[in-house]
């Protein structure tokens, strides 16, 4: 077992145009922290801060010598518009993350239980999910079922649990080296976007450390719940986010989601901190 | 028409009411997940019964098997034993009162805990 010090929940954020990260880090953090007591990191370029990020224990300044920016269509209230994203760094979280134990989670993932504390001490020394649900269904999105047919299982960087040591740090080494050379994997896995997905690189770098299977990536005890960009929060509540899908109402209680719609978390931004401050 | 809709809005209570119930099903299962001594355990009665197999038996540690199918040293079978029991118990109960909740609610509003009027 290591000691509280040594792990921890690691936050890339970096604000573009459409969207505040830094506030959507902000609530995440509140709520991991809330939830699972264990000290959270930001991973930042400091020079632009412009919000008071005194909640967060580790700031991590980050640099980037070749400012790097991945556009991709966004369903952004009621629209779809091409968004800059700037994830392409998330691939040096093992480089980057103070603790020894790292949970690394999207900003825009809330945490509402504290099942993902059972990861820490792991004899495994990284677990991600390969499979998902939506709220108001037991499947998956159509667009990843259309990708999982021949293809290796998505990873969802969503939530990654990792510990350092020499397996992981040659795993991001091998996912450094696929998106260094992402067009040749691109044809060669058949991938179906044309924009870069940091979820396709962890599935085909896992193929290839993992002897060319599909099993070498164990799942974390918590579920990957997508909540898609077309679908809104109700309401908000300790433990509760209900949200309105294209089918059914859903009340997600003591349950994390991953909610893509981000938007919806800088609308309930005060909401989230009234409740879990 | 009357008769239909009122069954259209029956179909709709039941699809939130049946995804209600899985998702309570697959939160049990998640929040039941332990980790001990490095190993990820699901507790159910499986594990519970073979530990008691084990405490009966007079092992005081055994090699089990953890959710990834690695095996897991456990040096003290008896406290884990006692803990996985305790965990069950509390998220079962918990499950049982959640069930009520779902199986009482008439409406879609008593299912989500949401008042639609106010939207």
């Amino acid at each position: 077992m290591t000691s509280q010090k040594n792990k921890g929940v690691l936050l890339f954020a970096k604000n573009n145009p459409d969207f505040n990260y830094i506030k959507q880090a902000k609530v995440a953090a509140t709520l991991a922290k809330h939830f699972l007591n264990v000290p959270v990191a930001l991973v930042t370029p400091v020079d632009e801060l412009e919000e008071d990020v005194s909640l967060f224990d580790h700031i991590i300044d980050w640099k980037q010598k070749v400012e790097e920016i991945n556009i991709r269509p966004i369903y952004v209230e009621g629209k779809f518009r091409k968004v800059s994203w700037h994830n392409l760094d998330r691939l040096t979280a093992y480089d980057v993350s103070p603790f020894d134990e790292t949970l690394l989670i999207d900003s825009d993932y809330l945490i509402q239980n504290s099942v993902l504390n059972s990861v820490w001490g792991s004899n495994i020394p990284m677990l991600m999910n390969t499979h998902t649900r939506i709220p108001a269904k037991h499947q998956q999105h159509i667009y990843e079922l259309v990708i999982e047919d021949g293809f290796p299982k998505v990873h969802w960087f969503t939530v990654m649990y990792f510990r350092k040591c020499k397996e992981v740090e040659e795993w991001f080494e091998v996912c450094k080296y696929v998106k260094q050379n992402y067009e040749f994997y691109k044809k060669t896995f058949r991938v179906p976007y044309h924009y870069y997905r940091n979820d396709i690189t962890a599935a085909i770098a896992s193929h290839l450390v993992g002897g060319f299977r599909d099993d070498f990536m164990k799942p974390l005890p918590t579920r990957q719940i997508n909540s898609f960009n077309m679908e809104h929060i109700l309401d908000i509540a300790k433990g509760k986010i209900i949200l309105r899908t294209e089918s059914i109402p859903v009340l997600l209680k003591d349950t994390n989601v991953h909610c893509l719609n981000k938007t919806e978390i800088e609308k309930n931004y005060d909401k989230f901190m009234e409740i879990y401050s | 028409m009357e008769n239909i809709d009122s069954i259209f809005d029956k179909s709709k209570y039941i699809a939130v009411q049946k995804n209600q119930i899985q998702l309570l099903k697959e939160l049990v299962k998640e929040k039941l997940t332990v980790g001990h001594l490095g190993g990820l355990f699901l507790i159910n009665s499986e594990l519970l019964n073979f530990l008691d197999l084990l405490e009966r038996s007079g092992y005081d540690t055994a090699v089990i098997n953890d959710m990834n199918d690695n095996p897991t040293e456990i040096t003290n079978i008896k406290e884990f034993k006692k803990m996985c029991m305790e965990k069950y118990a509390q998220e079962q109960n918990q499950a049982l009162a959640e069930m009520r909740r779902i199986r009482k609610a008439r409406t879609v509003k008593e299912l989500v805990e949401y008042d639609f009027t106010e939207e």
